[in-house]
């Protein structure tokens, strides 16, 4: 799944720690949703998607 | 819940920490050693001995637990694929040892030593886990 979570998260000068912090979750993880390594949870995008303001599907879209 | 560090211990008590416990453990497992060792108790005192490490391991299990559940969900994945690599690879440790002693070489594997390999297995997979999402 590919997202914008880097170009979200630069826009608004936040760090990888920042986020993490608002999402409560790892930094590690945060990363890894941005490179594309892990896909987060249901629960978790919703959380990334409230936290920009945005809806899932402005942030998050399916590979291909 | 997690730091924006990784897995952090923040917010847990010193005497719950998996280290703590790890040690606690681990002291145990030395002290029954130096027991049976030294003081050659006989009887009941002797299964006591040693049994001694088994409570403080239990707590040691009862810690990692806490922390697991505390962890957020990419370290639960880890945590997850770190148990099923170290699951299998023990599998196929047992396999070929059986395979040795069947074909009639003793591979001398003690009971301590099932533990500490599986340790070392799942500290091996976790490592490997947490690489593979770095």
């Amino acid at each position: 799944m590919k997202n914008r979570l880097r170009v979200l998260r630069a826009e608004r000068s936040w760090s990888q720690g920042d986020l993490a912090e608002r999402l409560g979750v790892s930094r590690q993880t945060v990363n890894a949703i941005e490179t594309e390594k892990y896909d987060p949870s249901l629960p978790l995008a919703f959380r990334i998607a409230s936290t920009f303001g945005l809806a899932i599907e402005e942030i998050f879209q399916p590979d291909g | 819940m997690a730091s924006c560090d990784g897995p952090s211990m923040r917010g847990v008590p010193w005497y719950l920490h998996p280290y703590f416990a790890a040690a606690l453990s681990g002291a145990g497992t030395i002290a029954s050693a130096l027991v049976l060792k030294r003081l050659h108790p006989e009887g009941a005192l002797r299964v006591a001995a040693a049994l001694l490490a088994v409570p403080p391991s239990a707590f040691m299990m009862y810690c990692f637990v806490r922390w697991i559940r505390g962890l957020d969900e990419l370290h639960h994945r880890m945590v997850f694929e770190a148990v099923s690599i170290a699951f299998l690879l023990s599998l196929l440790a047992v396999m070929v040892l059986e395979g040795l002693q069947r074909a009639g070489y003793d591979p001398g594997v003690r009971w301590e030593h099932a533990w500490v390999g599986m340790l070392v297995l799942y500290a091996a997979a976790y490592a490997y886990a947490r690489r593979r999402y770095r």
